[in-house]
Order: structure tokens, then sequence, then C-alpha cells
């Protein structure tokens, strides 16, 4: 008995140390795999254009079919919700865009479909390298996806204006420089995390009042009112080192940063049962249906396997597409913002009726942030133990 | 006797759709990369 569990102790050992070198193989693949032919994906985007001739590194003299010089174009990108986004911006002999293109995004292809299919582009079509605009400011977003909206935005002036001043010679007003973000979502973040904490604390008597109020808090405002879970993008986004800009996604740094925070100190997630909104979602419809945990049986083992294996390869393509959100499967947009394909709406339904008489089904079977959880405490042990070891002996 | 009954039923039951929900996300994963790859290469 004692042999069996040794040997699966040293089993999951093994499996730890192999998914690390894969993830880290995975990284390098996807570096070589990213650096894909950009000229035919532009020639593919914008039919206009037939020709283009480099005249620096990313920007070219570009051509019509007659061989008659349209302007020039430039590659430039700008950080969106997953990742750096890269746009083809076409410009005319006058400085005005005449033509766009995403060429690389990192974002959930839902949204960024989205965003393409509200003809978002043509919006900028047409500004000059003079206008001064932003998102939300001369230009509308499209509602649930800020993020790309403004990557979009911003990766355009920059093409815009680095072709005016650099090619064209005209003066371009200067930009100015980005203030810090720091509003209503971050300041009920730092709450949600301050109540988790005090509540945690032996003395402190309304515990469950508590839970069930930063649980109500979640569901209402990080999920239904912004749309701000903790996504398995996240944890892509920090292994493939695409870190969002601190002045506008500081919330990112401080959902993260708390999580891994209390995980490592206090060896709790403070999230999960805390104010996950969709985990809150799950227990609402509980109270309706009275749902309870339910047993698998001997099956246990095999569904967490299978979870954590679907989780692994998830993190793997993440990482071999170089794009954070494309595995990002969670259903939590399609239940707060409705934004998701049909077999996401599928997948919610069933997990939304089931939640009626289990007990969260998602968190417990479905959740790729669960075995993140389970991996970084498992090495989180290991380390520890290790480290103590080593003080022992010394 | 019963009881071990449901109980069994029960734990089918949700095998059988935690077993669906999964089938559905691997499609879905499949899908999203597709659709990747389509999108950016």
């Amino acid at each position: 008995m004692c042999n069996k569990k040794s040997n699966k102790k040293k089993a999951e050992n093994w499996l730890a140390i192999i998914a690390i070198l894969l993830i880290i193989v995975a990284w390098f693949v996807g570096g070589q795999l990213e650096n894909a032919d950009i000229l035919s994906s532009i020639q593919t985007k914008m039919p206009e254009i037939a020709k283009l001739k480099e005249v620096e590194e990313s920007t070219y003299q570009i051509y019509n079919s007659n061989e008659e010089q349209l302007g020039y174009l430039t590659v430039e990108a700008a950080m969106g919700y997953g990742g750096p986004l890269k746009m083809a911006v076409a410009v005319d002999q006058n400085g005005k865009i005449f033509d766009l293109a995403v060429i690389n995004s990192k974002e959930t292809p839902s949204y960024l479909k989205k965003v393409l299919d509200a003809k978002f582009l043509d919006r900028l079509i047409g500004k000059s390298s003079q206008d001064e605009y932003s998102l939300g400011n001369g230009v509308d977003g499209i509602s649930s996806a800020t993020y790309s909206s403004r990557a979009i935005v911003q990766a355009t002036i920059k093409g815009n204006r680095f072709i005016a001043a650099k090619m064209l010679g005209l003066d371009v007003p200067k930009e100015a420089s980005p203030s810090l973000k720091f509003g209503t979502p971050e300041i009920i973040l730092l709450l949600l995390f301050a109540v988790g904490y005090f509540a945690h604390k032996s003395t402190f008597k309304y515990t469950k009042i508590a839970r069930w109020g930063t649980m109500l808090v979640g569901l209402f405002v990080l999920g239904f009112f912004y749309n701000k879970p903790f996504t398995l993008s996240m944890i892509n986004q920090l292994f493939l080192g695409y870190f969002p800009p601190l002045y506008s996604q500081l919330y990112w740094y401080l959902l993260l940063g708390g999580i891994f925070l209390v995980l490592t100190v206090e060896n709790k997630n403070p999230y999960c049962s805390w104010f996950c909104p969709f985990g809150a979602a799950q227990e609402c419809m509980a109270l309706v249906g009275g749902a309870k945990p339910r047993s698998t049986g001997k099956f246990k083992d095999v569904l967490k396997w299978t979870l954590r294996t679907i989780t692994f390869l998830a993190i793997i393509a993440a990482l071999l597409l170089r794009n954070p959100g494309v595995t990002s499967y969670e259903v939590f947009g399609t239940l707060f913002k409705l934004t998701g394909s049909g077999l996401q709406f599928a997948i919610l339904g069933i997990v939304l009726v089931a939640s009626l008489f289990i007990k969260r089904p998602w968190c417990t079977y479905l959740c790729p942030l669960g075995p993140v959880a389970d991996y970084f405490t498992y090495l989180r042990k290991l380390i520890f133990n290790k480290w103590k070891k080593q003080k022992v002996n010394e | 006797m019963e009881k071990t009954k449901s109980k069994r039923i029960g734990e089918i039951v949700v095998i059988a759709v935690v077993i669906i929900c999964l089938g559905l996300i691997s499609i879905q994963l499949v899908g999203s990369i597709q659709h990747s790859i389509d999108l950016n290469f």
C-alpha cells in the first residue's frame, strides 16, 4: 500500500517536471512559428495592394496592379487583451489612412470576430495623421471588446504617424503620456481581497455572510458589469510574457498578483470560493435547486486527470500559437456578455442546469483554473519541502 | 439497497454530464485553434 503511494508520488513528480519541460519546448517552437510570412498575409487581407517594396524594417512602399504608388504601409503593434495586436496600416501620400488589416493578434477569436464583423476598421479609414482621436474620443469602441478596439486604434495611430513623420515628412501631434487607470473595478477588487483576508481569520464571526457578500459583488460587479473574471488566458499571458500596459490594465496585475501572492504565502486560493463571478452564479443556481456535492465514485481520478490533460494541452496550444486567448475555453463571457460560439452557449446551458443539482459542477470538473492552482500548489510544496530539508541539513 | 441504487444512478448522471461537457469543450478548443491558424497564417 505504502509502496503504491510512493510510486504514485514519484510518477507525479516526474509528470510535473515533464510538464515544465514541454511548456518550455512549446514556447520556443511557438516563437519560431510566429515569424511566418507577413507579406503574404498583407496581400491576402489587402487585395488592392499588388506590390510591396521594403524601405525599412516593417515599412513598405506600396503599389497597385498598374504599378502606381499608393503610398506607404507599415506594421505596428499595440497591446490588446491577450497580447500584442499587429496592424498593417496603409497611408496615402497626404497622410490619410486608406486601408487597414489585423495581421496578427492574440485576442480571443470570438471577441476579435465581433470587432471585425462590426466593421470597426472602417471607422478609422480616412483618418489623417493630424487628427487627434482615441477610443471613446472620436472613435466609438465595440462594447465588450474594448481592449481589442483600443489596441487597433493605438496601433493604427502609431503606424499612421510613423509614416507621416518618417516617410512623408509631415508634422504630427505629440503623443500624450498615458495616465494610470485606477477606477471602480480596481477599488472593488482590492476590497474583495481585503474582506476575504479578514473573513479567513478564526476570530471573524460572520464568515458565511462575508463570503456571500463577496460572491454577490463578484457576480454582479466583476461579472455582469465589468466582465473581468480570472481566466486561463491570463495564465497563458504570464507564460508568454505578454504583460499588458500597467497604466491601462492595473486590474490585471492586481488580480493575478493578489491570487498568486495569497497562494504562495498562505497556501489558500482567495479567488475561487470567494469572489469568482461564475462560481457565484453556480452557487445561486444551487440555492434554487438545492444542489449538493456529488460523488463520481471510482471515476473521480479519471475525470480529474482528463481535465488536467485538457488544460495542459490548451496551454501548450496557446504557447505554440503565441495566442493566450485562443484556448481560453471558459464560458464566463458567454454568461456575462452573451458573447461566444454556439458550443459555448450549449456548455453554459448544461452547466447552469447541472448547477441546480450538482454543487459547482464547472469548478469541480471543468474549470481549467483548478488544475493550474493545483499545479502551482504542488510546485510550491515541492520547493518548500526541498528548502526545509536543506535548512535542516545546515 | 434502494439508497445504493439511487447513489449509483446519481454518479452515472454526473459522469455523463461531465463527459458531454468535456467533449463539447474539446470540440470548442479544436475549432478555436483552427480559427486562429486561419486568421494568422
